[in-house]
C-alpha cells in the first residue's frame, strides 16, 4: 500500500477467553500496523467484553493507550445494563477522549431491540460520541460453546437503526448480502473486512453498486491478520479517491477524533 | 511457483465460479495452478450428476490446460461407477486426484476403495472437512470429516496420500491440529474464510511445514493473504505455496 495514509476502523488488543491469540499488547498491535501500513485505528478491548463491570475495562484501555494517541484511538464499550453506565459514558468522553461506543449486546446480555440500546445510543450522540455495531466477534462455526456471541440477526439490527434516521453508524465486521436492508439504512458504513471472499471480485462489486463512501478499511488486528482486507483492497481496480475514501477519508469524516 | 491445491470452477458459473473467472483471479495474485473440481454437494448425487460434474472439469482443463489441474469428484456410495470415473477421469483424462465431499465420512468403509486405488495410482485424496463446534452448525454435515476420523483412516492407510481441506473453512481449526499431529502422512491444506491470526504459525509448529499445501477454496485474497502475512520464513512460504504440493504430484508418477 505503500505511503498511502490507512486508518483502521475495527482492531482490537488484550486476551481472548476462548483461544490463544499470538499477540495481544498496544505494542503488538503497533508493529502489526507498522508492517502493514496502518497510521492510525479504533482500539477496543477484548477481554473487557467479559468484565461485569465494562467500565473497568475502558479505564484499562485509556490507561494503556494513554501514551499512544497519536495512533491508537480507544473505544469505550459499556453495558447499558449495568448501573451506572450514564456516569461512565460521560467519563469515556469527556475524561478518557474516546470517540466511539462499540456496543456488544451478545457478551452484555441484551438485545439491540432492548429499550435500554437506544438509550444508551441517545445519550452516546448526546455526547457527539460515534455507535458502532458489532456483526459478530468469532465465527459462529467454531466458537466456544460458552461464548455468548452470535452472528447479529439483521432483523433486529435494521430495526434498531431506523430508530435513528438522522444517525450514521460504523457497522463493523458485517457480512450481510447487499439486497439485505441495512444497505439501505442511511449514513451506515461497514467496514470490509468480511467482504474480501469470493475470487477477489465482491468486494469490487460493492463498491460498484453502493459506492466507495460506505466503506471503512476494518481488519479486526489483532484477532485476525490484516493482509488479507489489505490485499482484496489492492486487487480492487478503484480510482484514487475512492481508494483514499475507504482507505482513510470515510473514518475522519465519521470519527473526527481520530485525526 | 504458486499452486493451489483446493478450488472448484465450471465452465459456467453456478454454483462454482467460472473457470474464466478463476483463471482471471490466479493472474492477478500470481498463481501458476490450480487444482480445481466440481462437487455435486447434494446428499446424495447420482452416478450421472457425478459424470456430468465431472466432464465440465475436463473442459475446463482442456480450455486451460497450462492452469487448471483437475480432480475427480466421486460418490463412493455407487462403488462400481466410483471406480470407473476414476479410471475415465485419473487415468484416462489426466486428473491429478481425487476429490471427496461431505456423502460419507473420510472413516467410513465405504471410501477403503476409492482410497485403496488412490494409493494404487499414485494419487491424492482432497477429502472435505471441518470440526463444527455449535449445535447450530453441526447438523448441516452429519457426515463431515474431522480430524479423528482422518486418523482412523490414516492409521489403516500410512501410504495414502490423504489432505485434509481448508484448515479455515470455519470449525475448531485447533482441533483438526491436535488431531492430525498423531498421522505425519496426512496434509493439510490452508485454505478457507477463516484467518485467524497466527492459525498458518501454528500449522507449521504443530505439523510441520511439508505437510502443509496451498489452496484457496474459491477465497483468493484471504487464502494468500494469510501466507503472505503468518511470520514464516520464506523458505517455509515457498514450501506450502506450491513446493509440497509439486513434489506431492511428481511423487505420483514416479
Amino acid at each position: 500500500m505503500g505511503d498511502e495514509m490507512i486508518y483502521d476502523a475495527d482492531m482490537w488488543i488484550g486476551h481472548w477467553p476462548f483461544q490463544a491469540l499470538p499477540y495481544c499488547s498496544a505494542t503488538d498491535l503497533l508493529r502489526q500496523m507498522d508492517v502493514h501500513g496502518i497510521e492510525k485505528g479504533l482500539v477496543g478491548s477484548l477481554h473487557g467484553l467479559f468484565y461485569k463491570d465494562s467500565h473497568e475495562a475502558n479505564r484499562e484501555l485509556a490507561r494503556e493507550l494513554k501514551h499512544r494517541r497519536d495512533r491508537l484511538v480507544p473505544c469505550a464499550a459499556l453495558n447499558p445494563t449495568y448501573y451506572g453506565w450514564q456516569e461512565d459514558l460521560k467519563q469515556c468522553c469527556e475524561e478518557f477522549g474516546m470517540p466511539v461506543l462499540r456496543l456488544v449486546p451478545d457478551y452484555h446480555g441484551y438485545s439491540l431491540s432492548d429499550d435500554v440500546a437506544a438509550e444508551i445510543t441517545e445519550a452516546a450522540h448526546g455526547l457527539k460520541m460515534r455507535v458502532a455495531l458489532v456483526g459478530r466477534i468469532v465465527d459462529p462455526r467454531g466458537r466456544h460453546r460458552l461464548d455468548p456471541g452470535r452472528e447479529a440477526d439483521g432483523a433486529v439490527v435494521a430495526a434498531f437503526l431506523r430508530k435513528f434516521p438522522s444517525s450514521s453508524f460504523l457497522m463493523l465486521n458485517f457480512a450481510d448480502p447487499p439486497e439485505r436492508r441495512r444497505w439501505d439504512e442511511p449514513a451506515c458504513c461497514f467496514d470490509i473486512v468480511r467482504f474480501v471472499g469470493g475470487g477477489g471480485r465482491r468486494l469490487q462489486t460493492l463498491i460498484a453498486k453502493y459506492g466507495a463512501d460506505r466503506l471503512l478499511f476494518g481488519t479486526t488486528l489483532l484477532m485476525r491478520y490484516a493482509k488479507p482486507t489489505a490485499l482484496a483492497l489492492d486487487l480492487c481496480d478503484l480510482r484514487k479517491r475512492e481508494r483514499e475514501c475507504i482507505l482513510w477519508r470515510n473514518l475522519a469524516a465519521l470519527v473526527p477524533g481520530i485525526r | 511457483m504458486r499452486i493451489d491445491c483446493h478450488n472448484h470452477c465450471s465452465e459456467v458459473s453456478g454454483r462454482w465460479p467460472s473457470v474464466d473467472d478463476v483463471v482471471a483471479g490466479m493472474e492477478r495474485v500470481g498463481i501458476d495452478k490450480t487444482c480445481c473440481s466440481h462437487p455435486v454437494t447434494t446428499a446424495d448425487p447420482t452416478p450421472e450428476e457425478v459424470r456430468q460434474a465431472n466432464d465440465d472439469i475436463l473442459r475446463c482443463m482442456q480450455r486451460f490446460p497450462d492452469a487448471i489441474l483437475g480432480q475427480c469428484f466421486v460418490n463412493p456410495g455407487y462403488v462400481r461407477h466410483a471406480q470407473d470415473e476414476i479410471t475415465r477421469c485419473v487415468v484416462d483424462g489426466g486428473m491429478s486426484g481425487v476429490k471427496l465431499y461431505n456423502q460419507y465420512r473420510i472413516d467410513e468403509p465405504v471410501q477403503f476403495p476409492i482410497i485403496e486405488r488412490c494409493i494404487e495410482l499414485g494419487v491424492p485424496v482432497l477429502m472435505h472437512a471441518g470440526h463444527p463446534t455449535t449445535d447450530d452448525s453441526i447438523p448441516n454435515q452429519p457426515r463431515l470429516s474431522s480430524g479423528e476420523h482422518f486418523v482412523r483412516t490414516a492409521r489403516r492407510y500410512p501410504e495414502a496420500k490423504l489432505i485434509c481441506a481448508h484448515i479455515g473453512g470455519g470449525g475448531d481449526w485447533e482441533w483438526q491440529l491436535k488431531a492430525l499431529r498423531e498421522v505425519p502422512s496426512v496434509f493439510l491444506d490452508t485454505s478457507g474464510s477463516v484467518i485467524d491470526q497466527g492459525m498458518v504459525e501454528r500449522c507449521v509448529r504443530d505439523l510441520g511445514v511439508q505437510r502443509l499445501l496451498f489452496g484457496t477454496d474459491m477465497n483468493l485474497a484471504r487464502s494468500v493473504g494469510k501466507l503472505l502475512a503468518a511470520r514464516i520464513t520464506e523458505r517455509q512460504r515457498e514450501r506450502i505455496f506450491g513446493l509440497n504440493f509439486s513434489e506431492l504430484l511428481q511423487r505420483q508418477h514416479a
